[in-house]
């Protein structure tokens, strides 16, 4: 099993980063999700726009 | 205990430049109305307890656009501290309608004349103490694009809230109309707060709707006020609206009389205005929106001497990913003993798929800049003006031409725009067009198409702009005359600010958001499905056994894709990997482009860099690579903008119209560009007379009668004295 | 009178009247489009036009061009 172990650690630790990587990869997407935010992946702080994504009850009324 | 103080003022009158010097924040600054549509709040700087409300710009405080309600529900009802009215120097008789208003409810103003920089260079002069003097508040001087006064007034505002002092109400109105608001006040005493009785007091008087419907008075109460309102129109021979409005400009008046010294003579024509007399050009307008278009994506995206834009994407695709990153990598991968499937995943996968999308970061970046240019110029806004005459033709107004604008960077913002449009048809209408328009992400299909068949031109890029703008303006000749949609145009009404040389920080403030979360977005989205299609494309079942596939063609991707891929035959395109590529398009349009980059092996090591292009030019024509473009331009927008036409449109069955109409558009566009452009190849055929009877309908959807246009004879106008 | 429309690029004109009684000329209003004050026309393209009233510049579109009589 060591030995297995020593000549596929390479792929082993690729793997794994690779791995981690796409982990990080879902759980930004689900948390930008949640968040409501993104859609265009920027900030909402200087998109010109930034009243249209995040409406207040207020702004939203419709005349 | 916190202080809140508002920022009021009419629109570029520069309230969120001031917001941003105050609070740290970096709001973006826009150019044309429209662009603060809610209210944002920050902390003073250096003071923890202070918060400034940036409101939306407003002429007034009357109900009539979504922009004045925001702001009008929030003075009246959140009542804050203190009210800084951000007045623009250049422009204030109209400016000071608002300050009016303002006074009247009550709360402490502080009056900060921005702009000085410019009123002095004008050779004006504003007298700040007789001005404050005859408004009865504060007035103080800014100029918020140089940074200087912003803090002083934020201070004076704090200073005035402190005080709890109202300023005196200024004598405003004018014999029988003060007498008459006298009389409303006494009547509704006790109904309201006292510090806002006046403004309550003026509004009943002009009958303003919201305002009856919030006060909700007795039927006898409203008829003696009524009676009021009445003698005192009768006196005057006016309505009562009018009335006070000219009351409120005849007291500015005196007030400018004597607090300001104008120099020029007011009907000079100043720079900006013999700009436009050439831009805004009857004739030359459109050419020369043709021309700066042309120019901007010929310098991001061409093939040119300056083309900048694709100078440096060659190298970034060349030298960066090719050679320092494939080749490296994959030797190095190798070198130290990853598996040959690991190595294949990385390489092939993730760095061909993302790489594939990153190559084109220097082209985004110039795009963006040269746009963000256009924007902070204040060009954009002359633009709508001038579409507005075209969409008008067909029944939309230049008002839905904004949210296009928008859209050239990113289509999610472009949708959210339209919440502006206050007419419903008009607003559906809009949302379901502005996903025609290229966005950011849909630029590299496009650059990657024009390198690999058409040498680079930047007319590829160009064409595909004006593409979008046609499907738009088609889309709408075309349902407006549906019974959906018919109806008369909402009119066009904007404030044109002055030219100004482009802001240094704003342009690279906006370039560099757009571009960093293209650039995330390839790091997140692209990457998860490039590892997802290298699965799919290096694994499928050879002779019935499940393993790594040496040819792609035998894939799992293949075999989907190929049951798919008929769909698109007619469209030139049949290949299972065009067929995949567009659907992954779904998630970001991006995708497009790192699927070819997986699917082609794009991290083949080569020495030119080029060798996607040569596969690539292998699979498609010239004539298929539009039709192909043509598609992925105007077909569903990715889920992100799907998700955003669904919230807009509040409705199932509205969100997949939209999405259907723009598919079925897409597919239509682009068999009828494969199929005549094949006739010139020499083929005829079934699929040849399909496409002419769809142009056919197409032709005639365009010009039919439109029988929901108003009956009243409509007689052309020309203007006698317009050349 | 005759409606703002029929005025040549680079004339200053006087308002003598708005017309309609609604909410759009309570707008107009409130960019400066009242009687006894003056526009300057600087651009005319197909009955819209850009013009210049106490000191800003606003578009408009023919329709509204219309109803302002000078």
């Amino acid at each position: 099993m060591w030995l297995w172990l020593s000549e596929n650690l390479a792929t082993l630790v690729g793997a794994l980063a690779v791995a981690a990587v796409l982990a990080l990869v879902a759980w930004k997407i689900v948390r930008d999700h949640r968040r409501h935010k993104g859609g265009c992946g920027g900030g909402c702080g200087s998109c010109p726009n930034a009243g249209f994504c995040h409406p207040d009850a207020q702004s939203a009324e419709h005349r | 205990m916190s202080i809140t103080i508002a920022l009021a003022g009419n629109p570029n009158s520069g309230k969120t430049t001031l917001f941003n010097d105050l609070t740290g924040s970096s709001q973006y600054v826009g150019n044309w109305p429209g662009v603060t549509v809610e209210k944002k709040e920050g902390r003073l700087k250096g003071h923890k307890d202070v918060v400034i409300q940036d409101l939306p710009g407003i002429y007034s405080l009357s109900p009539y656009t979504l922009e004045e309600v925001v702001a009008r529900s929030y003075l009246v009802k959140e009542k804050p501290d203190a009210i800084l009215n951000i007045v623009d120097g250049t422009n204030i008789e109209r400016n000071l309608y608002l300050t009016t208003q303002l006074i009247e409810l009550g709360i402490p103003v502080v009056v900060a004349v921005n702009m000085m920089d410019l009123v002095r260079k004008n050779g004006d002069r504003i007298d700040t103490n007789k001005l404050g003097e005859a408004l009865g508040c504060k007035v103080v001087e800014m100029s918020a694009l140089k940074g200087q006064g912003s803090l002083e007034a934020a201070e004076a505002a704090i200073a005035a809230a402190q005080e709890k002092k109202q300023g005196e109400h200024p004598h405003v109105f004018t014999g029988s109309v003060e007498h008459a608001i006298a009389h409303i006040e006494e009547s509704i005493q006790g109904r309201v707060d006292a510090q806002v009785l006046r403004w309550h007091a003026v509004k009943l008087f002009e009958r303003d709707e919201k305002e009856l419907q919030e006060l909700q008075l007795a039927q006898d109460l409203k008829t003696h006020i009524e009676q009021h309102i009445a003698d005192c129109e009768k006196e005057l021979d006016d309505d009562a609206e009018s009335i006070i409005t000219n009351q409120r400009y005849a007291y500015i008046s005196r007030v400018i009389d004597r607090a300001v010294k104008k120099k020029a003579s007011r009907h000079a024509l100043s720079v900006s205005d013999k700009i436009d007399r050439i831009v805004t050009n009857r004739i030359l307008a459109l050419p020369i929106f043709v021309v700066v278009m042309w120019a901007v994506y010929t310098i991001a995206m061409g093939g040119t001497k300056v083309s900048i834009g694709t100078m440096a994407t060659d190298w970034t695709n060349d030298v960066l990913v090719s050679e320092w990153i494939c080749g490296n990598l994959g030797a190095w991968m190798e070198a130290i003993g990853c598996a040959p499937w690991l190595t294949g995943l990385v390489v092939d996968g993730i760095v061909a798929g993302v790489g594939a999308v990153i190559g084109f970061v220097p082209q985004m970046l110039v795009l963006f800049f040269l746009l963000a240019i256009l924007e902070d110029v204040g060009y954009m806004a002359r633009i709508a003006f001038i579409m507005d005459r075209i969409f008008r033709r067909f029944g939309l107004s230049g008002k839905s031409f904004i949210p296009m604008l928008v859209a050239t960077g990113c289509g999610v913002p472009g949708i959210m725009a339209s919440r502006t449009i206050e007419n419903d048809r008009d607003r559906k209408m809009t949302i379901m067009t502005t996903g025609f328009i290229p966005c950011g992400a849909k630029m590299p299909i496009i650059g990657l198409f024009a390198g690999a068949l058409f040498g680079g031109s930047g007319w590829i890029a160009t064409s595909a702009y004006f593409i979008g703008v046609g499907a738009v303006i088609v889309s709408g000749i075309i349902l407006k005359k549906t019974k959906l949609f018919a109806g008369d145009p909402a009119p066009f009404v904007m404030e044109l600010p002055a030219y100004h040389i482009p802001s240094a920080k704003n342009v690279l403030h906006a370039t560099w958001e757009r571009g960093w979360s293209f650039i995330k977005r390839a790091g997140t989205v692209i990457l998860a499905s490039s590892v997802v299609l290298w699965f799919l494309q290096g694994f499928g079942f050879v002779d019935g056994v499940f393993g790594m596939v040496e040819d792609n063609n035998t894939s799992l991707l293949a075999s989907v894709g190929n049951v798919v891929a008929p769909v698109f035959a007619p469209l030139g395109f049949g290949t299972w990997q065009g067929a995949v590529a567009t659907f992954t398009g779904l998630i970001a349009k991006e995708n497009v482009v790192a699927t070819f980059g997986v699917l082609y092996g794009f991290a083949e090591v080569a020495e030119d860099g080029a060798e996607i292009w040569t596969l690539l030019a292998g699979d498609f024509t010239a004539l298929t690579a539009y039709s192909f473009m043509i598609f992925n331009l105007l077909c569903a927008p990715c889920f992100a903008a799907i998700g955003a036409i669904k919230r807009e449109m509040n409705n199932a069955k509205w969100t997949w119209i939209a999405i259907g109409y723009m598919c079925g558009f897409a597919y239509v566009v682009a068999m009828i560009v494969y199929q005549l452009g094949m006739v010139f190849a020499g083929h005829f055929g079934v699929g040849t007379v399909v496409a002419l009877l769809l142009l056919a309908g197409l032709v005639y959807l365009l010009l039919r009668k439109n029988k929901y246009q108003d009956s009243e004879l409509r007689v052309p106008v020309r203007s006698v004295a317009a050349k | 009178m005759m409606p703002l429309t029929m005025a040549q690029p680079g004339q200053t004109v006087v308002i003598r009247k708005v017309t309609g009684k609604d909410e759009v000329r309570q707008h107009l209003a409130e960019l400066g489009f009242v009687v006894e004050e003056a526009v300057t026309v600087i651009s005319v393209i197909g009955g819209n036009l850009i013009c210049k009233v106490k000191d800003s510049r606003v578009a408009l579109n023919r329709d509204m061009a219309c109803r302002i009589m000078i």
